[in-house]
């Protein structure tokens, strides 16, 4: 592959060369791997990224052929291969999977394990965060799984409708574990996307401006960001509806004032714009390929930027619908259907930049090549399907059906899977020491997209024949019965060709730290250069798209050290990190290497939700403690102290320290208060909506606590307020009083605590209570969002304070205090909002509005 | 285009008696929808052609298609502008056609009240004396009048659903949806929950059986009328059997003792062709064995089985039931 | 070249979207106040001058950054202009066909 522009001149090397002796083994020894079955204590992104992709695409195989079995089900009508309740688990299993075990997973595995090479980082900002999201997705994600041998699956269906799902009419455990099976695999998930926001914004190589980052990365951020906005209105359902099964708290049962409505709002919130959090990354991935298969760069760049982007916004305006049959009023559905039609532009912008790049250059006919044109065609089919279902006349037929299973199957299959298969033969030769076969490749690429049509194909003519979905069986004389034998027949043709591509898999690749294939294709982003478990040797300047096209020689230059931090400047794993917009280096960040505290805090939060399920209460506490244990040994040494400025390289010194809103701990911070607003404004919608929906339950001003009873809860806010800020101040000082600190810190934190304690028994003295209608069950649902942020601000402040205590919080030395201090501030913030809400809105209707 | 192409896809399809498909419409929206449904096929394939045809230009076709294909304009020409001019024009049709839908602003000319349970249907038509008659499993309306079904739950969220007649509405715990629907020409359609129930949900069926509208005002008058007792011995027997074994506490029968609501009303049993909410089809012979296995035939339904019931007693109120009508 | 203020600039791009975002969110909700509670007729015209208001306002800033464009210090900065007025061209579409739609549908029903 020759580059297509030839540059006259280079920039000037960074660091001199030849680099001195030993420098190269202080970089390795940094970054070493853990030995033998110790690698499980790794926490390098290539690693957990391996695993994490493996993980994933394992739960592909077993979620796929749970879709056998339901296939086999079908084939003929009134079969009798699977009763009726183990199709039912069965056919929620494989949706549950395939979303929530699968595609969000893999798509996040891809993130950890490419991001950083692409970017020029020796690893992600917060190693022990990915891999602690590792660990707890693949415990929790394997119990999940194996509730389905004992009998006890959720059989709800992935979407959990109540009240099917409630205590009345689903008593057994099944639907527990969705909802804290789920909701915990979630909270993994929110990690990894926090993760990865920081990680595209402040990592990346010198240079490398928002106009200059690769798509992929600009996907992977567009994902991260939809993922911190649509899952925690599922993570609030989650809790509802828990709180509903476990303490008769009625927010779905309309006898009760509840609206079963409510959870299909929430649900579909996050769950609409789930599918463009599968699939924008995987486009991004596309984008990756098509020019390194085509040898030129990405023709329309920046429209693709925007259709990312506008995609991201829009695909929230989509959530109802899924609700076009539910009686919602018509012009509500008009909106809806609008959005869907404005979210199928940015698609179509997409495709045609693709196909532009395909003209421009010459598309070689590679294996990867090949998915991706399965996936234009498959994609385009789903996208002109969705467009149809977008019309609401349209999806009263089709709504339900079968039509809908071919639509959503040509949607996510061919938008997330095939690009995903192609991503894998694609970047395997980065981390494998030979590429995946191209034959064989071939082969499976054949058999996956004929099957597939075959199978899915027909689907969209049976359900306009009126199948419905979700049915374990069907009668002969529908005319049902020969098209459901096709598709069986098509989708053992697709299994077979997964097989070959896993065989393909087993056969060649062969994982290698520090001698993969390398760059086979000749492309031209940064994860081509060669790689070790530190990353790159040395991090170069990016002024271009596709550096490797643009500076010859640069792979040989990089691995000779001759630019940035070329070694390791403190002693131990470190990145640069750079400024979100202009890519210029700011600081050098120490990262955590190897350890277990994490395993086991994962280890921890898994068994925790997963023994409560079970109600084995007296184990789960105990996980609990020993999560919350190993967190504190995890973080103990995460603030590690300045080692004063750093030479890396090109005249360069940086600091090795930063706090403050420029750190990078703080941009996580900012990013967990921005989940926690999520969560709160998705609680404000449920409290308003069952407001609109059910008015007259709302008290009167007589049942109400009096104002009066407001007065203390706000006097300990505004007194929390107040030793924080005390705290703030007294953290300037040269000489620390540290018990000073430590007490100010723990009373301000239990202050906080004690408002929302007193308000809770506020409502309890006036009556009010959780089980007696949606609005007790709103107050105190508010109380439970309310406790969770202040146990947040309660443990991060009793840990900064033991950190005072331990000398480990100075002037100098404040990143755990300012972290701590911004999500207090929001912490207060949303209590004193909440004290406005739930004292002021049921007045303001009592009086202001008739009702 | 409307007429033909329906025809030739669905020939092997079509059944005039128990239709569900959408692709053969008999109803007023289902009409409006196929038709909609062939507009969007038909442009869908333009669309696929339009693009398969640009990727294979831009892989393999000659220079000239490809560089006018290279460039940012045809990005926004292929990708920007005729997505918007289509989507408009279709976003217009979609709206006119919910105008039309919404328009609905004429008195219905029957009201139907319809409950879904976990998993039959419970039917309530309002008789012109302005008494309420009960049914279940089947819905019959006159042919060319204009009928409003108002869909409510007992249970949990389930969907009515006739494809030959219209599209899907939701039955919702706390609220009542309405669905309008207006069969073109006498004939049965059958229609299914759409909405997963739970359980036998693949075993939640109805039929609508369109029937001419003096015909069914008749039925209607009929139905309101007190029954006459059994007529043969069998069939007395049966009613004794049925009574005594208890079986009118959750089922009614017009003019007995039995008034149950917990199940599905059984005045005009015979009328129906189902058994079970669509489980089974109905006669003599099917309903005694599932007096005796409820739980065979539609496994995790709420009816027990009465295996203490002998086999003449079973074969005695079998006849009993499938003689109403 | 003073940096501007990272994130400052980065929201500054997503006017256009941010925009389209408030203004469905309002005609949504506003539908759910007007028909259950106020019995009026005014949804029709609430939905009419929240999206010329919206469009108008995507209007303004998008001529602002197309002045602002021929002076872009920067490569990043011209991108990020030009990012931004696509994607405000984007939104207006979104806003108009919301509200549209909302404007010829019949409301309450």
């Amino acid at each position: 592959m020759t580059p297509i522009r030839e540059r006259a001149t280079l920039d000037a090397a960074a660091a001199t060369l030849p680099r001195p002796e030993g420098e190269l083994d202080k970089l390795e020894a940094a970054w070493k791997l853990p030995r033998g079955w110790r690698i499980l204590s790794a926490v390098n992104n290539t690693v957990v990224g391996q695993f994490y992709i493996a993980t994933a695409f394992l739960f592909f195989i077993f979620a796929g052929i749970l879709g056998l079995l339901i296939r086999l089900q079908l084939a003929v009508p009134g079969n009798d291969f699977l009763p009726q309740e183990t199709y039912n688990q069965i056919f929620t299993m494989h949706g549950t999977v395939m979303m929530f075990l699968f595609a969000v997973p893999a798509v996040e595995a891809a993130g950890v394990l490419l991001l950083p090479q692409m970017l020029g980082a020796r690893d992600l900002p917060f190693p022990r965060l990915g891999a602690f999201a590792f660990w707890a997705y693949l415990i929790g994600g394997t119990v999940f799984f194996c509730t389905l041998f004992f009998g006890t699956a959720p059989s709800g269906g992935w979407f959990m409708y109540p009240p099917l799902t409630g205590a009345q009419f689903s008593p057994g455990v099944g639907a527990d574990w969705w909802l804290l099976g789920i909701g915990f695999i979630e909270i993994s998930a929110i990690a990894g996307a926090i993760e990865i926001i920081v990680g595209v914004l402040r990592t990346r190589a010198p240079g490398m401006t928002l106009a200059r980052m690769p798509i992929f990365a600009w996907s992977m951020l567009i994902f991260a960001f939809m993922i911190v906005f649509a899952f925690p209105a599922v993570i609030l359902a989650t809790i509802l509806l828990e709180l509903e099964r476990a303490f008769d708290w009625p927010f779905f049962i309309a006898a009760r004032g509840g609206d079963p409505l409510l959870w299909q709002h929430l649900f579909w919130f996050f769950g609409h714009p789930e599918v463009y959090i599968i699939f924008l990354p995987a486009a991004g991935m596309v984008s990756m390929i098509v020019p390194a298969m085509t040898g030129v760069p990405l023709v329309g760049y920046r429209l693709i930027v925007v259709a990312l982007i506008a995609v991201g916004f829009f695909s929230f305006g989509l959530w109802v619908h899924h609700m076009f049959t539910t009686g919602i009023p018509t012009r509500s559905l008009g909106f809806f259907s609008a959005a869907s039609m404005a979210v199928a532009i940015p698609s179509g912008i997409q495709v045609f930049a693709w196909i532009a790049t395909i003209a421009t250059g010459r598309l070689r006919a590679t294996v990867p090549a090949l998915f991706v044109i399965g996936f234009l065609l498959i994609f385009t089919l789903g996208g002109l399907t969705g467009v149809m279902v977008a019309l609401v006349p349209f999806d009263r037929q089709a709504h339900d059906s079968y039509f809908v299973i071919a639509h959503l199957h040509y949607v996510l299959f061919g938008g997330m899977v095939f690009p995903l298969l192609a991503a894998i033969t694609y970047w395997a030769p980065a981390f494998s020491r030979r590429p995946l076969s191209e034959r064989l490749g071939r082969w499976a690429f054949g058999l996956i997209f004929a099957g597939f049509n075959i199978a899915f194909l027909p689907m969209h003519l049976t359900g306009l024949l009126g199948m419905p979905r979700r049915v374990y069986t069907y009668p002969a004389e529908r005319g049902w019965d020969w098209l459901n034998m096709v598709s069986t027949l098509g989708s053992f043709i697709l299994a077979a060709g997964i097989l070959v591509f896993v065989f393909n898999i087993v056969r060649h690749f062969r994982p290698s730290g520090s001698k993969p294939a390398g760059d086979i294709w000749g492309a031209g982003s940064l994860e081509w250069l060669p790689n070790h478990t530190y990353g790159l040797r040395s991090v170069p300047r990016i002024d271009s798209r596709e550096p490797l096209w643009e500076q010859p020689g640069l792979a040989r230059e990089v691995d000779a050290g001759a630019h940035y931090l070329p070694g390791t400047a403190t002693g131990t794993r470190e990145t640069i990190v750079t400024s979100p917009i202009e890519g210029e280096p700011e600081y050098v960040m120490r990262l955590s290497g190897p350890g277990w505290a994490h395993v086991v805090a994962a280890a921890g939060t898994a068994g925790f939700f997963l023994l409560l399920t079970v109600k084995l209460v007296v184990p789960a506490a105990l996980c609990a403690v020993a999560a919350i244990v190993a967190m504190v040994v995890w973080m103990w040494d995460c603030d590690p102290p300045s080692a004063g400025e750093v030479d890396i390289g090109g005249g360069l010194r940086l600091p090795t320290y930063a706090s403050g809103p420029n750190s990078h701990g703080w941009w996580a911070v900012a990013i967990l208060a921005m989940v926690a607003g999520a969560l709160y404004l998705s609680f404000i919608f449920s409290y308003l909506y069952l407001w609109v929906v059910s008015p007259t339950q709302w008290p009167g001003g007589a049942a109400l606590p009096p104002l009066a009873s407001t007065m203390l809860p706000v006097a300990a806010l505004l007194a929390s307020g107040a030793a924080l800020f005390a705290a703030a101040r007294l953290l300037r000082r040269e000489r620390l009083p540290r018990i000073g600190l430590a007490a100010l810190l723990a009373l301000g934190a239990l202050l906080a605590a004690a408002a929302v304690g007193l308000d809770l028994w506020a409502q309890w003295q006036a009556g009010v209570r959780p089980q007696a209608n949606g609005y007790g069950a709103l107050v105190y649902g508010h109380g439970v969002l309310q406790v969770q942020i202040v146990s947040a601000v309660v443990a991060v402040g009793l840990f900064a304070a033991a950190r005072s205590l331990a000398g480990r919080l100075t002037a100098a030395r404040r990143a755990v205090f300012d972290n701590l201090a911004l999500l207090w501030a929001y912490a207060l913030a949303q209590m004193l909002f909440g004290l406005a809400l739930t004292h002021g809105f049921p007045r303001l209707v009592a009086e202001g509005l008739p009702s | 285009m409307r007429r033909l192409l329906p025809l030739l896809l669905a020939l092997p399809l079509t059944a005039c008696e128990g239709s569900q498909s959408a692709l053969s419409p008999h109803g007023d929206e289902a009409s409006r929808v196929a038709l909609l449904s062939w507009i969007l096929f038909a442009g869908a394939a333009a669309i696929f052609a339009l693009v398969v045809g640009a990727l294979l230009l831009a892989w393999r076709g000659p220079e000239r298609a490809r560089a006018a294909l290279a460039q940012e304009r045809a990005i926004r020409l292929g990708g920007l502008v005729f997505p918007v001019v289509t989507l408009t024009l279709l976003l217009g049709y979609g709206v006119w056609q919910m105008r039309d839908a919404g328009a609905g602003e004429q008195q219905p000319e029957l009201r139907i009240d319809l409950v879904g349970e976990q998993w039959w249907w419970r039917v309530a038509y309002h008789a012109p004396d302005g008494r309420a008659v009960a049914d279940a499993n089947q819905i019959r309306i006159p042919v060319g009048r204009e009928v409003e079904i108002r869909l409510s739950s007992a249970d949990v969220i389930h969907s009515f659903w006739v494809p030959s007649l219209g599209g899907k509405t939701d039955m919702i715990p706390g609220r009542t949806n309405r669905q309008r629907l207006r069969a073109e020409r006498p004939g049965i359609y059958a229609g299914q929950c759409a909405e997963y129930c739970g359980g036998p949900h693949a075993l939640m069926s109805f039929e609508v059986v369109a029937m001419p509208p003096a015909e069914f005002d008749t039925w209607l008058a009929g139905r309101a009328q007190p029954r006459e007792a059994p007529a043969t011995e069998e069939q007395r027997r049966g009613q004794e059997a049925f009574m005594a074994a208890g079986c009118g506490s959750c089922h009614a029968i017009d003019g007995t003792a039995a008034t149950g609501t917990i199940g599905p009303d059984l005045s005009r049993f015979g009328e129906r062709r189902l058994l079970a909410a669509g489980a089974l089809r109905n006669g003599p012979a099917e309903v005694a064995r599932f007096i005796a296995d409820t739980q065979g035939p539609k496994p995790g339904n709420l009816m027990p089985s009465f295996r203490n019931l002998d086999d003449a007693e079973r074969a005695a109120i079998a006849t009993y039931l499938t003689g109403l009508k | 070249m003073t940096k501007p203020e990272p994130v400052a600039r980065l929201l500054r791009m997503l006017f256009g979207p941010l925009v389209w975002a408030a203004h469905f969110l309002l005609v949504y909700a506003a539908e759910s106040v007007f028909c259950r509670l106020l019995d009026g007729p005014g949804h029709s015209i609430f939905v009419i001058t929240a999206t010329a208001i919206a469009l108008a306002m995507v209007l303004l800033r998008s001529s602002a950054a197309m002045r602002l464009k021929p002076a872009a210090s920067s490569d990043h900065e011209g991108f990020l202009l030009r990012v931004e007025m696509s994607l405000s061209a984007l939104a207006g579409l979104g806003i108009l066909y919301v509200g549209t739609v909302g404007a010829l549908l019949p409301a309450c029903r």
